[in-house]
């Protein structure tokens, strides 16, 4: 019923034979699947076992990509800089968020006591970077 | 005026306008308060930074003669200020980095509060967790000015389970989890998202090897597309979560049952019960553990032999070789927390084990029939006989039947429930402890208050919402539990 009723349902996209439905439902859209081959450890293995297995793994960036293209739960994520407040129960409540520029806000400016904070790229941001790195490795 | 987190600069003190002092800019942050929750509202988290005449106790000769040109790092009370409270840079010296040509001040010890003493302690400044921005390698910049920017934060999460019932033959999962997710979506099954299964026998570091690329790629930033529009994505590994032992592998560290096992401090493995060791200036410090691989790489350049290497290794408590994530931007002793949901379960497992081996037959008895007529909330599932099938219990039973332990225990136990021999023994562990005659009564009191002790760890361990308070509170609880735990049942389960 959620897909019947959903703003974007086109009865064109339904499938207009059980056969065609039939073949949709062995294979699913699914992330591309890459393989590997991995060590295996001998000592846990009988030994006439093979000494290499083929691992499967699901690239991370795709995940992310989906998760992108995904508006209901981009609607609820939360992207900003760490957030202080006496009640803690998020991942952005806490030190690591907070600190860290690769989550949080980098510099701030401040001027006549009015704030404008900076995402992390802008070319003031840059030189920042480079005078506190250059000062670092004085 | 910019100015970048990490910084050192002079700013108006908060408990006194009129003064102004050093400070770093931990974390620039949007305050929440719970009268204005609508409105955030730009502030800087300031740590502050001491003059010698502050220092207490500490402040000896030596350092009042250094004073002018010294200043103290402190590790605690740390200040939310507006942002205009700031009144300009610094330039201050970690002397535990190298040397810049131009500086005010220089820093060379900590002060800190002993969690076991409450005292405030001093350390040398080499001991210190370094902020993010002195070793997080900076993103690079969206390659067009307006592009949406979106930073995420990875959980990568890596379990065992077992493909058979019976047969030891284990399947290792890694999953990801998103951090910018609220808790209420990211505890739902289908926003774990799978990466890949290590197969039997295999490792977590050849798995994941073709993916470290990826990663590195992503950490500096890397263009996506979202709804026709392209935006710039970073993303970055901000929380590793593993049981025993991967978690200790994860970090390089090597597994719980060595001399030095514990993932966030150098406790020895004979002061594992001990609350007098000094965690803050005995922890790990992920620089301190870059420089034992740096020097272990040069052992192994010069071709020295195996067991110098395995020497090396064991004393720092350090795995023989580097995990695939250190290569990241992560701290990796503070990014990899223990698994609290495993240790407080399991304790809550072994503990009930315990509760029942003091119960005699008549006291098992007793206690199931109060089980069974318990009035408990009607959305429980229903559990299988505790006193038979215990080991059959999942975690969550287990934590589900601490809740109600001190409840069925002070509605049923007498000391006519309990094994005459374990009861005399805990009376005279208990007398000589206290050094006055303890009755059974006072053993059954005491049982009881083991449980509610327990009980309320677990509770406050799980809160959805932790405030200030709450830790506080949390941090009593688990020191008094400590202390009823080691004084009735320590001795009796390893000193037999």
């Amino acid at each position: 019923m959620v897909i019947l009723k959903h703003p974007q349902f086109d009865s064109q996209d339904a499938a207009s034979n059980i056969r065609r439905l039939r073949s949709r439902r062995t294979r699913l859209p699914l992330l591309p699947v890459k393989s590997h081959s991995v060590v295996i450890d001998d000592r846990k293995t009988p030994s006439t076992s093979n000494p290499t297995k083929l691992a499967y793994t699901i690239s991370i960036k795709e995940h992310l990509n989906h998760i992108l293209n995904n508006p209901r739960l981009m609607e609820k994520m939360y992207f900003g800089r760490g957030i202080e407040t006496p009640e803690k129960s998020e991942l952005w409540h806490g030190d690591i968020w907070q600190r860290s520029p690769l989550y949080g806000d980098a510099t701030i400016s401040i001027d006549n006591g009015k704030t404008r904070s900076m995402t992390l790229f802008g070319k003031t941001l840059l030189i920042c970077f480079q005078w506190n790195t250059l000062w670092e490795n004085l | 005026m910019e100015y970048a987190v990490g910084e050192f600069v002079e700013f108006i003190d908060n408990s006194n306008q009129r003064e102004r002092r050093f400070g770093r800019i931990e974390a620039i942050v949007s305050l929440l308060l719970p009268q204005d929750s609508d409105h955030p509202q730009d502030a800087l988290k300031m740590s502050r930074l001491l003059r010698h005449n502050e220092l207490g106790i500490y402040c000896s000769r030596d350092r009042s003669r250094r004073g002018h040109k010294e200043l103290w790092m402190i590790e605690e009370d740390y200040q939310i200020i507006p942002p205009n409270h700031i009144v300009g840079r610094v330039l201050v010296w970690l002397k535990d980095v190298s040397r810049p040509e131009f500086y005010d001040f220089q820093i060379s010890e900590i002060l800190y509060r002993d969690a076991a003493t409450n005292r405030i302690q001093i350390r040398p400044v080499n001991l210190r967790h370094r902020h993010p921005s002195e070793y997080v390698v900076a993103p690079n910049p969206s390659p067009v000015g307006n592009m949406k920017v979106f930073k995420f934060m990875i959980d990568i999460y890596n379990d065992d389970f077992g493909t058979f019932r019976n047969v030891y033959h284990s399947l290792g999962g890694i999953y990801i989890q998103i951090g910018n997710m609220p808790f209420n979506l990211r505890k739902q099954l289908k926003n774990h998202f799978i990466v890949g299964f290590i197969p039997f026998g295999g490792h977590f570091d050849d798995v994941m090897r073709p993916l470290l690329q990826e990663l590195h790629q992503l950490e500096k930033g890397v263009a996506m597309d979202m709804d026709n529009e392209t935006v710039w994505v970073i993303a970055s590994i901000g929380l590793v979560t593993a049981d025993m032992p991967q978690g200790n592998d994860l970090c390089d560290v090597k597994k719980q049952g060595a001399l030095y096992g514990c993932r966030n401090c150098l406790v020895p493995k004979d002061r594992l019960t001990d609350n007098t060791f000094d965690r803050i200036r005995g922890a790990r410090f992920h620089h301190v553990t870059n420089e034992h691989f740096v020097q272990l790489q040069t052992l192994i350049d010069q071709g020295v032999t195996k067991a110098e290497i395995n020497n090396f290794a064991r004393r720092y408590g350090l795995r023989s070789k580097q995990g695939v994530l250190s290569s990241l931007s992560r701290d990796r002793h503070l990014q990899t927390p223990q698994d609290a949901y495993h240790a407080i379960a399991g304790k809550v497992q072994r503990f009930l084990n315990i509760t029942f081996d003091l119960l005699n037959d008549n006291g098992k008895k007793a206690f199931v029939k109060y089980w069974r007529c318990f009035e408990k909330p009607s959305i429980w599932h229903r559990l299988p006989n505790p006193v038979t099938h215990l080991k059959s219990f999942m975690f969550s039973d287990a934590l589900q039947l601490a809740m109600i332990m001190p409840f069925i225990l002070k509605r049923f136990l007498a000391p006519s429930n309990i094994a005459s021999a374990d009861l005399a023994t805990l009376c005279d562990r208990l007398s000589s402890s206290s050094n006055q005659r303890r009755s059974n009564k006072h053993v059954i009191n005491d049982i009881i208050s083991c449980w509610v002790i327990v009980a309320d760890v677990a509770a406050h361990c799980f809160k959805l919402k932790m405030s200030q308070g709450d830790l506080n509170h949390l941090q009593e609880a688990l020191m008094e539990e400590y202390g009823i735990l080691i004084k009735v049942w320590y001795k009796m389960l390893y000193c037999q």
